[in-house]
């Protein structure tokens, strides 16, 4: 334990520790959002509404961020929010994972026309400007989690195919593979047994990315209005909240904005810590 | 006596893992003006390091701790910065190995060769561009107009090279280095380079550093030579006296080990490795005492 | 030749702008909830309903409607709009002047910040200079514009108010433009009063815009130069005496941009999508603005409309991003 040098990679790299650490903050707040809020997010008090946070004068410590427009407690609503923020973050996250690396393995193994085919694919659904189709989307398929997690994974499975896609080519002509097609291994088996595990490090990494992502998405979604039910509290919600009274109550807007962009940096610094020491660990 | 480039007891060392390493060891040269000097040794003996001393172009991660080496009886060791710069072009100029990789890729011909022109001479637009005409034809390129036009990969390795060459003699430098200008390039073109670099010292009389692991091509353009081995100069005479009766083991091995044209069904003997091996035996002597001495001072 | 290679180009674009009108009149009849109905006040007549989804042509089988569709495009009629009364074509024309001239803004600043940042961090590396640049666009590329541009609000906006945060030009200006092109326009005639007006009101949304595309050609570039850097010809030019500051500029650079144009081309068409909501946020009326509230409306010519036009755009860019890149790569332009 005392000799640093001994743990893996990883963990003596100190931005995916500190990604690290914002993931987990993250999840923790997420999972224990019952036990860790004050009040109720969704509980209206309008006789306390627009209280000031607990650095101004006149603050209620009561409620440490103050309230809303109508009496709610923005911290429990913050942490509500990170928990919507975090489900929206793994679940989008993997399904992108999941749907974007099959058919990146399937276009860089098999080739053929089935690689020309997912290309020009990838290559039309990248003409649509993201934060458009996303929109787009979530109105076509209408308001609520499913909608929004459904809107990241249409429009940004092409990031996770695109990258698997090259390091499947690069793979592919390695000795190891060589050697599995001499001993009768059949593609599939190839493909996923052993392929899939050398490029883990390449999806960790993306995956941390994807889940900053998601989360920046949803906030675009519900600051459009096409997230989840208007009540319930997500950061999105609670920027656009905040920007109809920037003028009486900025930190409406400053609190969510500060949390989506401590989080975001966060899995950043993650998915950048996990590339650079994963990257030559493997590449040898 | 005052040489133009004199090198005495020069000590290189680059960093590495498990410390500094040395590449040169005490290492004496002169080369006076108008000659031509030859660096010969197998590769890693150290002789484009020494080329490189000189420039004052050695690589980041290494030191010269011990020796000097004296340009014109200046002493240019440790010279960095502007005034190291205003020796390039018409103090000293390099001949590099690889025709490809030394041209600008994305720039003219004519661009490359009017900047170094215009710099050091300070000529005006339609006067660097004559003396850039001139220059190409100097070093036997037809249609220089046409080639001043185009870009590097537009041109063949021979035709790269002779450009370079034809940079390196433009501000008529006092010192030419050139570090194996002819093994990047094919067989047949490699001695139409070489006379012409030899020509073209002649005429100008400039003094040739002329790196090299090929005897034959020391035969063909040096007036003098000096051997390396393990960063060491183990035999340094004229070319006349090392051909005729080289003094050190390891010049006699190489010879025995180069294929002669004159001699063709002679067997060739590879240098025996109880002298390589005596010879780094030696080398590392050379660092324990230079250790040793440099503890008790 | 290059004209083969632009060519070749431009012929592959003709297949992907046909894929984006199949996804973008699949994905809009795939809407739940009928357009129609909402149109009409609650307890219309069924044939009233009839009448007018027959007016909009969808009452036809899909695949007729396709065919119409695509018909109608190529002669310039993009429907009407279902919310706003009229042409989608017009409106998008009308509107369209105003997020070029962001986006084109944007660019400027971006690609001049960029590569000085970008030049800086190359010729001061291993020192500070380098250390606070990479810190920099590291926050730069991390943030997306949307959430630059609600920190520019609060800071500039609201707590320090030094700049407009809403709108293209102050509402109290008397003047009557005749092109779109407000700024462009008001340059021409000399109005420079005017000028300042729409300028002030556009730093705001343009450095949302600009931020995230700044860092990346930063990056970029910086590591293309130290990419350069490292070759021969690098060498060469010391030795043959030039200055550290002419070799970054004149020699790196040069062969720097070449790799460092088609990345940061993607980059741009990123900022394209960015103005969606950067200019809903500064109020600012462009087609990004316009198309955020044909969505909430669900107003389906319109959004076909903007997709479309976005999707356009997108290929437009790629295609001048590869027709620089040939520009300035003297090994395609001379086989």
């Amino acid at each position: 334990m005392a000799d640093v040098a001994q743990w893996p990679a990883v963990l003596r790299n100190g931005r995916a520790l500190l990604g690290l650490f914002v993931f987990l903050l993250l999840f923790l707040v997420a999972a224990a959002a019952p036990l860790l809020a004050p009040h109720d997010p969704l509980e209206q008090d309008l006789v306390n509404s627009f209280l000031p946070p607990f650095w101004r004068p006149d603050a209620d410590p009561q409620f440490l961020f103050g309230t809303d427009s109508l009496g709610r407690d923005i911290f429990s609503r913050l942490i509500y929010g990170a928990r919507i923020a975090f489900i929206v973050a793994v679940v989008a996250a993997s399904l992108v994972c999941v749907l974007g690396t099959m058919l990146g393995l399937l276009s860089g193994y098999y080739g053929g026309w089935i690689d020309t085919g997912i290309s020009r694919l990838v290559d039309v659904w990248m003409s649509f400007p993201p934060v458009l189709l996303s929109i787009v989307l979530a109105a076509v398929i209408g308001a609520g989690l499913q909608a929004v997690i459904i809107a990241i994974v249409v429009v940004d499975w092409t990031r996770f195919c695109r990258i698997v896609r090259a390091e499947v080519l690069v793979q592919r002509e390695q000795d190891y593979v060589t050697a599995a097609l001499t001993m009768g291994l059949g593609r599939p088996h190839i493909m996923l047994r052993e392929i899939l595990p050398n490029i883990l490090p390449t999806l960790a990494v993306l995956y941390s990315l994807e889940m900053g992502i998601a989360i920046i998405v949803e906030a675009i979604l519900s600051f459009v209005g096409l997230s989840v039910a208007s009540d319930a509290p997500t950061w999105g919600g609670l920027i656009q909240e905040g920007r109809l009274y920037i003028n009486q109550a900025w930190w409406l807007l400053a609190l969510p904005v500060g949390c989506i962009i401590v989080t975001v940096l966060g899995l950043n610094a993650l998915g950048d810590g996990l590339r650079e020491s994963l990257d030559p660990v493997l590449r040898r | 006596m005052n040489a133009l480039l004199e090198i005495s007891g020069l000590h290189l060392e680059i960093a590495g893992p498990s410390g500094w390493q040395p590449i040169l060891r005490g290492v004496d040269l002169a080369l006076p003006a108008g000659m031509v000097h030859g660096l010969v040794g197998e590769s890693g003996a150290g002789k484009t390091m020494v080329a490189k001393a000189v420039l004052g172009i050695q690589p980041e991660r290494s030191r010269i701790s011990e020796g000097a080496i004296r340009f014109e009886g200046q002493d240019i060791t440790h010279l960095g910065g502007n005034v190291r710069r205003a020796l390039f072009g018409r103090g000293m100029a390099l001949i590099p190995q690889d025709p490809m990789s030394a041209l600008n890729p994305v720039v003219r011909i004519e661009t490359q060769m009017l900047d170094v022109l215009r710099l050091h001479l300070d000529l005006s637009r339609d006067s660097a561009r004559e003396a850039a005409l001139r220059l190409l034809s100097d070093v036997h390129i037809r249609k220089p107009e046409r080639v001043l036009r185009l870009y590097p990969h537009e041109l063949s390795g021979g035709m790269r090279q002779r450009v370079l060459i034809a940079n390196a003699f433009a501000c008529k430098p006092k010192l030419i280095i050139a570090d194996e200008p002819t093994t990047a390039l094919d067989v047949t073109v490699q001695r139409q380079i070489l006379r012409l670099i030899k020509d073209l010292q002649a005429t100008s009389n400039t003094a040739l550093l002329f790196v090299t692991h090929d005897l034959g091509v020391v035969a063909k353009i040096c007036d003098w030579v000096s051997v390396l081995h393990a960063g060491r100069v183990v035999e340094s005479a004229s070319v006349e006296e090392v051909f005729r009766a080289p003094r050190h083991e390891y010049t006699r091995a190489l010879f025995a080990a180069t294929p002669r044209y004159d001699r063709p069904g002679e067997s060739l003997h590879p240098v025996p490795p109880a002298l390589i091996a005596r010879l780094n035996d030696e080398a590392a002597a050379y660092d324990a005492a230079r250790a040793g001495r440099l503890s008790d001072a | 030749m290059p004209l083969g290679y632009i060519g070749k180009r431009l012929a592959m674009a003709i297949p992907t702008l046909f894929g984006v009108a199949v996804v973008v009149f699949v994905l809009l009849r795939v809407v739940p909830g009928d357009p129609i109905a909402m149109m009409l006040p609650p307890g219309a007549r069924a044939d009233d309903i009839e009448r007018l989804r027959a007016l909009y042509g969808l009452n036809h089988p899909i695949v007729e409607q396709f065919g119409r569709w695509l018909l109608d495009l190529v002669t310039g009629n993009f429907g009407t709009s279902i919310s706003l009364h009229q042409g989608v074509f017009g409106l998008i024309m009308s509107r369209l002047p105003a997020t070029l001239e962001l986006a084109l803004a944007a660019l400027v600043v971006a690609t001049a910040a960029g590569v000085l940042f970008g030049v800086a961090a190359a010729y001061w590396r291993g020192r500070w200079p380098e250390v606070a640049v990479d810190a920099l666009t590291g926050l730069g590329m991390a943030i997306p514009d949307f959430l630059w541009a609600l920190l520019l609000v609060l800071a500039l906006g609201v707590l320090l108010p030094v700049l407009p945060i809403s709108g293209r030009i102050d509402p109290r200006t008397e003047i009557s433009f005749v092109t779109e092109f407000y700024l462009a326009e008001s340059f021409v005639r000399g109005e420079f009063a005017v000028a300042g007006s729409l300028l002030a009101h556009m730093v705001l949304p343009v450095a949302a815009l600009a931020l995230p595309l700044t860092a990346a050609i930063s990056r970029i570039l910086k590591g293309a130069i130290n990419e350069a850097m490292s070759q021969d010809y690098i060498l060469m030019a010391r030795v043959k005496g030039f200055s550290k500051a002419r070799i970054v500029w004149r020699e790196a650079l040069r062969n720097a941009l070449v790799p460092a144009v088609t990345l940061s081309g993607v980059q741009f068409t990123f900022l394209i999508g960015g103005t969606v909501l950067v200019e809903r946020i500064f109020g600012y009326p462009g087609i990004g603005n316009m198309a955020i509230g044909a969505v909430i409306d669900r107003d389906l010519p319109l959004i076909q409309g903007i997709v479309l036009i976005f999707a356009v755009l997108f290929i437009v860019v790629n295609l001048l991003v590869d027709m620089t890149y040939v520009a300035i790569n003297p090994r395609i332009r001379h086989g």
